[in-house]
């Protein structure tokens, strides 16, 4: 087909006008003729420009779940049969036939969710458990010592410089209300501090934690970390005093 | 919130929560566009919901260097539509509401979309009336310029002309 009279059916072939053998002849063109394929393209905008060019009209809530039950109890992928007009259907067994798929589409997104959620829970336990068995045959450990404010805190640290997963224990914080929790830092050299991941309310003093922290880098890029005192929904940076800290100069002895 | 065709590559694996977060962002534009076509009631519904499982079932064929992933989809949904138009109208032998200035005609506007739908309309309302009406069955009624040209009482020549020139119009609105 010659570009002049691809040029003319165009408008008639994105407003789905022209027969089978003329879209069959256009798109074997458009695929070997670069100045067609581009008009095509500008004339496919305007035709979602004017797609849009209606009211928008919420869909009805239930309408997602209903497509998510034809999308679970197709299994596949959808022949046309599926998405033909229903033809003979009363409209009374069409209201059951949606609430019947409404109900089967949340049961499916449910057990999908938690099916997801247990396999992702089951695969990071698994990772933790053994970078916390390889972390933890490591002798040494980086102290963290208690500031003015921390009381009788102590705690320790190991990780290795480059991974982001790290072994954390704490024992003796002061009790905080449940208002209240000590957030860890972990502190890179120009001061930057990165949210450790831990926030840790403990209901009276003397307890004892360990934590599996995982960093958002590798533990090799920080030079120290601490705790301090924040409200119970975390801080993005530090608000509160410190409590518990490593000192650098331990924490780069550890990282040799 | 994912791409689009971030989103697309998980469908591919048959990601059925991508799809339904490609419902998310879409949904209400299918849905728009089917009530649009089809009218409101359970025929919107259906056109929509069957979108969407076009869009799981034939994601293979979606080529992302030919067009953006947002008009392919209204593609697909007025198609769609149209063909349950189609189909109703054979069921029924109900030819009636076929004026072209009546099919943007409909209430429940969502009020934070008023803006742009405005700004969208008045690009359509620019064109000259015998353009609009001609654009407007063809795209949003699915009538062929045969069924257009005896609908209007004009020369298929003349349907066709006004069809083409809407559209370079509104590209060329469109492009400034």
């Amino acid at each position: 087909m010659a570009c002049e009279k691809v040029t003319e059916l165009l408008p008639e072939y994105i407003l789905g006008q022209t027969s089978a053998e003329q879209d069959a002849e256009l798109r074997a063109h458009f695929s070997t003729c670069a100045a067609c394929a581009q008009a095509l393209a500008e004339f496919v905008a305007v035709s979602a420009r004017i797609a849009q060019a209606v009211p928008q009209v919420a869909p009805p809530t239930q309408l997602k779940a209903a497509l998510m039950a034809r999308v679970a109890a197709s299994g596949a992928p959808v022949t046309r049969q599926d998405v033909q007009p229903k033809r003979s259907l009363s409209r009374l067994f069409t209201f059951a036939r949606l609430g019947l798929a409404v109900i089967i589409g949340l049961l499916a997104m449910q057990s999908v969710r938690l099916w997801r959620e247990a396999q992702t829970v089951a695969q990071e336990a698994d990772r933790q458990r053994a970078a916390v068995v390889d972390i933890s045959q490591n002798p040494r450990s980086v102290a963290l010592n208690a500031t003015a404010d921390g009381g009788k805190s102590s705690g320790w640290m190991k990780f290795s410089p480059d991974a982001q997963t790290g072994v954390l224990t704490v024992a003796n914080m002061p009790a905080l209300p449940a208002s209240q929790a000590y957030q860890l830092w972990l502190v890179l050299p120009d001061g930057t501090r990165d949210d450790g991941g831990v926030l840790y309310t403990p209901a009276t003093d003397g307890e004892q934690r360990l934590f599996v922290i995982n960093a958002p880098r590798p533990f090799g890029a920080y030079n120290r970390c601490g705790f301090s005192r924040e409200p119970v929904t975390g801080s993005p940076a530090p608000t509160g005093p410190g409590i518990l800290r490593s000192d650098a100069t331990d924490w780069a002895a550890y990282k040799s | 919130m994912p791409t689009d065709l971030e989103l697309l590559a998980a469908i591919r694996l048959r990601d059925a929560e991508a799809l339904a977060t490609l419902y998310d962002k879409y949904g209400t534009k299918v849905f728009s566009l089917s009530v649009a076509i089809v009218g409101e009631g359970m025929a919107a519904q259906e056109a929509t919901q069957d979108t969407f499982l076009k869009v799981w079932a034939q994601v293979e064929k979606y080529r992302h260097d030919a067009i953006p992933f947002s008009a392919w989809i209204m593609m697909i949904a007025r198609q769609t539509a149209i063909d349950r138009l189609r189909y109703e109208r054979r069921r029924t032998d109900n030819n009636d509401a076929l004026e072209g200035e009546g099919v943007l005609e409909h209430r429940d506007v969502l009020a934070e979309n008023n803006a742009r739908w405005q700004d969208l309309r008045m690009v359509l309302d620019d064109l000259p009336t015998d353009q609009r009406v001609v654009l407007l069955l063809a795209y949003y009624r699915g009538l062929s310029q045969s069924e257009i040209a005896e609908h209007l009482k004009m020369p298929l020549g003349t349907v066709k002309t006004r069809t083409r020139a809407a559209l370079i119009k509104l590209r060329d609105m469109l492009e400034r």
